[in-house]
């Protein structure tokens, strides 16, 4: 069976003056139908560029320099905007971080859903005011009748959040890309916003692709996960499996941070690597305790190992 | 000497909002205390008030009633001429280090700049200082010359913390120094606290919505929910056992164990009752009666009469 999404070797450089920046070096990643995937990585790891390029919404900087990205066997490198624009939305939609900027300042939270509805699904107005609302109402937003009828900044982050998401679903998409949908929100509505992506994804059947930087949200989210650094696909594999027993250190140093106990908080040494060198060895190398001269002189590529894909030269044993 | 160095005492804070001349309030007869040399976390959400009460006590803003004390002296109504010196007592930290300094100024100058406010030093006095600062937040010589924008957010941060040291403060308010860090450098600027806590006697008050960076930095916690102090206790005691529904579930937003979850959002308050009783799980009828901040040993303060009667919490799967 093909998947559903498909990036291939995929690399990006964006044009920063006289610079280029190196945000994804050959990175593959696949979503089967139905499946969901989180993309975690830290700042500059190339998470949310490999979703907007499989959005084709990268801009006019970035230039793709190799690979390929197909939808249900589509080519999108090659798709014309009008075949884009039939795709984006009705099979692929997207929700992104921040919320309450992404929606349209001027104009009611109903009338944008209605307007997705309309644009993709025909019929008439109040038939897509009627789904609008409905929208609202299935992902928990009381009083939605009334609620459709504000504007976005009438919202709080987390109603904002189930809006966009609603949005997203009004067309019942094959894919939902979630671009770090909890951050900016307060934690404990974070919880509810993960519970409601989740319940959406168990009705509709959309495959799910989450990004985030928080790799503790994946545990009974996801069921793979792909962890990024410097535009690489450092390891992938089942969830239960890289959560459990990361083989990647740079997988391991990050778990360990996010559950810090009594003592020390860990940290891992030396800064987010800089995107507009390609070092020729591993760019984790030079904040890894276990770096060896080998790591420094060859960049290793994604293998199987253990049941998942690892790159790196001297993977911890399962 | 005594070891009290900050007295907060029945701070009331409001603030108007846009529409219907309602006021919102951010601070609801918060008493709380910060001993020399210790580091008091303060956690909560969005609108909880704990930004407002570092705010207060660094006379940034008024509070409506209430008084705060500093070394026994009375803080608040004294006129911001008179406050004036204590500046150099009572320093800040601010939580995106990107925007937080001069961007034409070195390190150094920023470092020599920020010692104005303390008696004449020479000039080869003030550099030395400076370069001694450097060392004590963990950054070699080599920053004094370096430019805001050639270093990473952590460096920045902990460039940030030898600011705030130099005019040789009592205490720092840090307002979520980590939140604009990513997860893997946060340990460097958090050990790097405690480290400097073993070191001086300058008290640190430090503010953050995620219970992780409290556990690595705090000894006394603090937790508040709408304007008010819901849970105070050491924090041994806080991360041992978690009594106010409200703080479990902050626990459950970043702990492996089963979620409880909050329903709904923060509404302001109708009535005398608990806050938090329209989204807490464990409500009865009771919650509609106000609930003091009641002492349950030394030093542990709860604001919820059922605290000592709900199951206790699950940190991890059984």
């Amino acid at each position: 069976m093909t998947a559903l999404l498909d990036i291939r070797d995929l690399s990006v450089r964006f044009r920063q003056g006289r610079q280029s920046v190196y945000a994804l070096d050959q990175v593959s990643i696949s979503v089967g139908r139905s499946e969901r995937v989180a993309i975690v990585g830290e700042s500059g790891s190339g998470k949310t560029v490999s979703s907007i390029a499989a959005m084709r919404l990268l801009p006019p900087t970035a230039e793709i320099t190799s690979g390929a990205i197909s939808f249900d066997g589509e080519d999108l490198a090659s798709a014309s905007e009008a075949q884009m624009s039939a795709i984006r939305g009705r099979r692929m939609a997207m929700v992104f971080q921040n919320a309450p900027h992404s929606l349209n300042p001027l104009l009611t939270v109903g009338r944008q859903i209605a307007d997705v509805h309309l644009r993709h699904n025909g019929g008439s107005r109040e038939q897509a005011w009627a789904a609008a609302v409905a929208a609202l109402e299935a992902t928990g937003i009381p009083d939605a009748a009334n609620r459709a009828n504000l504007y976005a900044y009438e919202y709080s982050g987390g109603m904002a959040q189930r809006a966009m998401i609603a949005m997203a679903l009004t067309c019942r998409p094959d894919l939902l890309i979630a671009d770090e949908p909890t951050s900016g929100l307060d934690v404990t509505i974070q919880l509810q916003v993960l519970d409601l992506i989740r319940a959406v994804a168990d009705e509709t059947g959309a495959a799910l692709m989450l990004i985030t930087h928080e790799i503790g949200q994946i545990a009974g989210l996801c069921s793979r996960v792909v962890v990024m650094y410097a535009g690489r696909v450092f390891e992938d594999g089942p969830a239960d499996l890289v959560l459990s027993s990361p083989a990647n250190p740079y997988t391991a140093a990050l778990l360990d941070c996010a559950e810090p106990g009594d003592g020390d908080f860990p940290f891992i040494p030396g800064r987010a690597p800089d995107l507009r060198q390609r070092p020729s060895g591993c760019p984790f190398a030079p904040r890894c305790v276990k770096a060896r001269d080998r790591c420094r002189a060859d960049r290793p590529e994604p293998r199987s190992h253990a049941g998942r894909l690892v790159a790196c030269h001297f993977p911890e044993a399962p | 000497m005594s070891t009290r160095l900050i007295e907060v005492r029945g701070a009331v804070k409001t603030f108007a909002l846009r529409r219907g001349g309602r006021r919102m309030t951010a601070l609801d007869d918060v008493t709380v205390f910060l001993d020399r040399g210790e580091t008091l976390g303060v956690v909560g959400e969005s609108g909880s008030g704990k930004s407002t009460l570092g705010r207060a006590i660094l006379r940034l803003i008024d509070l409506d009633s209430g008084s705060i004390r500093f070394e026994g002296a009375e803080i608040q109504a004294i006129t911001q001429a008179e406050f004036r010196p204590l500046r150099a007592k009572l320093q800040m930290v601010f939580q995106n280090p990107a925007t937080s300094f001069n961007p034409i100024l070195t390190i150094e100058e920023t470092l020599i700049d920020a010692m104005q406010l303390t008696p004449d030093l020479s000039r080869a006095e003030q550099r030395d200082r400076a370069r001694q600062l450097l060392l004590d937040v963990e950054l070699g010589d080599r920053f004094l010359h370096l430019y805001p924008h050639e270093m990473s957010g952590g460096q920045l941060q902990r460039a940030a913390v030898a600011r705030a040291l130099a005019p040789q403060p009592a205490m720092i308010f840090l307002d979520e120094p980590t939140a604009a860090l990513d997860m893997s450098v946060r340990g460097q600027v958090l050990n790097m606290l405690r480290a400097l806590q073993r070191k001086r006697d300058t008290a640190f008050m430090l503010v953050s919505h995620d219970l992780r960076v409290i556990r690595g930095a705090a000894d006394r916690v603090v937790v508040m929910y709408m304007g008010q102090v819901v849970e105070e206790a050491s924090r041994g005691a806080l991360f041992e056992r978690p009594l106010h529904p409200y703080t479990r579930a902050l626990f459950s937003a970043v702990s492996a164990g089963p979620r409880e979850h909050l329903k709904g959002e923060a509404v302001a308050a109708s009535g005398p009752g608990c806050r938090l009783a329209g989204r807490c799980a464990f409500a009865t009828g009771g919650c509609r009666d106000p609930q003091p901040l009641t002492e349950i040993e030394p030093g542990r303060r709860v604001r919820c009469w059922r605290a000592l009667d709900l199951p206790a919490f699950q940190k991890e799967h059984a």
